[in-house]
């Protein structure tokens, strides 16, 4: 296959699967993409020979500026990655009719149709004031007889664009800051659960939490959590020994402690999930026992469980307290990152920052 | 009926039910549902009347993605399913519900509809699309000659006077929270029970007095979005005695022994807007024993999942208190669903967390 067969470019179009195919919106934080289809048709000499293969076409493509037809200053190209969704919130969803097309009544043959897809992206380091640009065409390839053949779809030629609109990253905060909030609410303290019912256990109550983008449009479709914090072992335990022991007195212990189960996912629709949590009772990580619990988690939350029983404890036991708290690094579905601290304060769980 | 006097198309157009019916609009929730119209006028031979069926008409068709003439990227067509409500990003309700609307009323040889959805396993991206199609027939003419009809109405088709597509635009799944969280939220009104609306389907077991009932609402909060199911639900029997999902006791004095007796219950009747009538049991434990069996008549509206509360005072009863909750997964109008945790006062049933 080669470009022989290649007199020239027949049409060549770019758009983006939005309601206007011509206007994209790009959170410049790096990781956000703008999917740009690029659909070309060749003129060729000879309809019952190939023209180029689909490499060779992309090789052909530049993205360009369609103002100068210079190389983009405020976007980059790249493969397709985590974080390629629509971005369109509070922007009335304007259904634009499309740009005339390249469909002539031209008799000439022409080739079959190559499409692709390419992605940008943009950042502070390419992009410090976050500038908006118009992304087109640009292509080039060498013919049967060696001359350079161009074509662009920028202002000065035959016109096709995308506007890529750009955002500064979206910043979340704690609740009552000027960001949109990522909270932490009790879901449900009533989980139910299993454990060896031979354990001397009162006032047994587990209970759910939910970390959240606390808004109907960005939620969290990913996270990491600091070594060692996303654990079936608690990353918080505290006790109190309520009930000394003694003669005729059984030694009681009221025992909080806080997790990050592993089963958590995030993006994957709604699940229900059984996790077993170790109640443990010192650094040696000897525990009292091991119960289970029942979790329901929606999409777009990350599950904190939280433990509360008092606990006549094994003789050998001594209570060590451990008050780590849980960090974690989340994104929205355009790549928007944070990082969140959460802690247990005695009653509950709460957010200590967001940034 | 076939195809054999159809000479050529006349005019063929796909539609939505939007007052611009070049449009639709389409929750990425794995639910929600777009209808849209195909309408196809033939010229027909000279001295024939009849072209083909709806059926065949339907074998001919199909749609395609009108930017590239392709197969649909982002849509799929699917059978009717109950979640086909026609969303209006704008709330204006510029609908038009009317399946003989002006726009088919007689021009049209055949109307063929289809439901289309976006499933998040395609389009968890929110991308949009146009849809275009084409029709397709090849067979004979009487006189032995091919009859080959065809018509693309895509943007990338020649030229040919049939250009015609819908633009259906895709949004994320909308979330919900309760109340005084940044999102849409879900919560609950309370209203006694009129005289007229109850009555003793039996007196029971104990000396009681100064019954109350009332009757709880979960709603949406919001004019536009309404509960339109859930999960588990069930049609009206008011047959069915409900025990009480919570129970507690409220202290008057000691001897003799009176206490306030309050239960909650949760009917588990659809949603909709209609009377119903249901049966609760007014119970101070699991047992058996019964301080009344009531009739409450309901007037639910739409947008509304209905809960009861009752209050009596009873003579010499032992109250076992009781709280369990009650787990809902909701649904909007357009399939946007959320898992509610709902559990009571000794007044109100009340929403715990939404998520």
């Amino acid at each position: 296959m080669s470009w022989d067969n290649v007199t020239g470019v027949y049409s060549a179009k770019i758009w983006t699967d939005n309601p206007d195919t011509t206007q994209a919106y790009l959170f410049a934080n790096g990781n956000h993409q703008v999917k740009l289809t690029v659909r070309l048709i060749f003129s060729i000499t000879d309809a019952n020979q190939p023209g180029p293969t689909e490499d060779e076409c992309k090789a052909a493509v530049s993205l360009v500026d369609y103002q100068t037809g210079a190389d983009l200053s405020f976007l980059k190209v790249g493969d397709k990655g985590e974080y390629t969704y629509v971005y369109q919130e509070n922007r009335p969803a304007e259904v634009k009719p499309l740009s005339e097309m390249d469909n002539q009544m031209v008799t000439s043959a022409h080739s079959g149709s190559y499409e692709f897809d390419l992605y940008v992206s943009s950042d502070s380091t390419i992009n410090a004031n976050y500038a908006s640009e118009k992304v087109a065409l640009f292509i080039s390839f060498i013919d049967a007889s060696g001359t350079e053949i161009t074509y662009n779809t920028t202002s000065a030629g035959k016109p096709s664009y995308v506007a890529v609109n750009v955002y500064p990253p979206k910043k979340y905060g704690k609740s009552g800051s000027a960001s949109t909030p990522v909270v932490i609410k009790l879901k449900d303290d009533k989980l139910s659960y299993n454990y060896d019912y031979s354990h001397n256990v009162d006032d047994l109550t587990v209970s759910a939490w939910s970390l959240r983008i606390d808004d109907s449009y960005f939620r969290i479709v990913n996270f990491q959590a600091a070594s060692g914090v996303q654990s079936n072992e608690p990353f918080y335990r505290h006790g109190d020994n309520v009930a000394a022991g003694g003669i005729a007195y059984d030694e009681d212990w009221e025992t909080k402690e806080t997790f990050l189960p592993t089963e958590n996912k995030v993006n994957q629709g709604h699940l229900a999930y059984d996790s077993t949590l170790e109640i443990i009772y010192d650094d040696a990580e000897k525990y009292f026992f091991k119960i289970t619990v029942t979790v329901h988690q929606e999409a777009n939350e990350i599950i904190f469980i939280n433990f509360y029983a008092v606990i006549l404890p094994p003789s050998d036991s001594g209570f060590d307290n451990k008050t780590d708290t849980a960090s974690l690094s989340a994104y929205d579905q355009f790549g928007n990152k944070f990082t969140v601290e959460v802690s247990n304060n005695g009653s509950g769980l709460q957010i200590n920052n967001v940034t | 009926m076939s195809w054999d006097n159809v000479s050529s198309v006349y005019t063929i157009k796909i539609w939505t039910d939007y007052s611009d019916s070049t449009q639709g609009h389409l929750f990425v929730n794995d639910n929600h549902q777009l209808k849209l119209y195909v309408g196809i006028d033939f010229t027909l031979n000279a001295g024939t009347t009849e072209g083909p069926t709806d059926d065949e008409v339907r074998s001919a068709i199909t749609l395609i993605n009108n930017m590239d003439g392709g197969p649909l990227k982002y849509l799929t067509i699917v059978d009717e399913n109950s979640y086909t409500a026609v969303y209006d990003p704008y709330h204006t309700q510029a609908v038009d519900q009317d399946d003989t609307s002006n726009v088919d009323d007689g021009v049209y040889d055949n109307v063929i509809t289809y439901y289309v959805s976006s499933p998040l396993s395609v389009n968890a991206e929110t991308f949009s699309e146009s849809v275009a199609l084409t029709l397709e027939y090849h067979g004979t003419n009487p006189d032995g000659t091919a009859k080959d009809i065809f018509v693309d109405t895509s943007a990338v088709a020649d030229k040919g006077g049939f250009a015609t597509y819908v633009s259906v635009v895709c949004y994320p799944a909308k979330l919900y929270g309760n109340k005084g969280e940044n999102r849409t939220y879900i919560t609950y009104s309370s209203a006694e029970v009129a005289e007229d609306d109850c009555w003793d389907v039996d007196d029971g077991h104990y000396n009681h007095d100064n019954d109350q009932f009332h009757v709880i609402r979960f709603y949406i909060d919001d004019p536009y979005f309404k509960l339109f199911y859930f999960d588990g639900c069930t049609e009206q029997d008011s047959s069915v005695v409900h025990n009480p999902y919570y129970r507690y006791r409220e202290y008057i004095q000691g001897n003799p022994q009176y206490d306030h007796l309050y239960n909650a219950f949760f009917p588990n009747v659809e949603c909709g807007e209609f009377d119903f009538d249901t049966k609760i049991a007014v119970r101070p434990d699991d047992d058996g024993m019964i301080a009344v069996t009531e009739n409450i008549t309901v007037h639910q509206q739409q947008n509304q999942i209905t809960f009861l509360g009752a209050r009596t005072t009873v003579k010499s009863c032992d109250i076992i208190d009781k709280s369990t909750y009650v787990y809902l997964r909701v649904y909007d109008q357009f399939g946007n669903n959320a898992y509610v945790v709902a559990f009571s006062n000794a007044d109100d049933a009340l929403v715990k967390s939404v998520s």
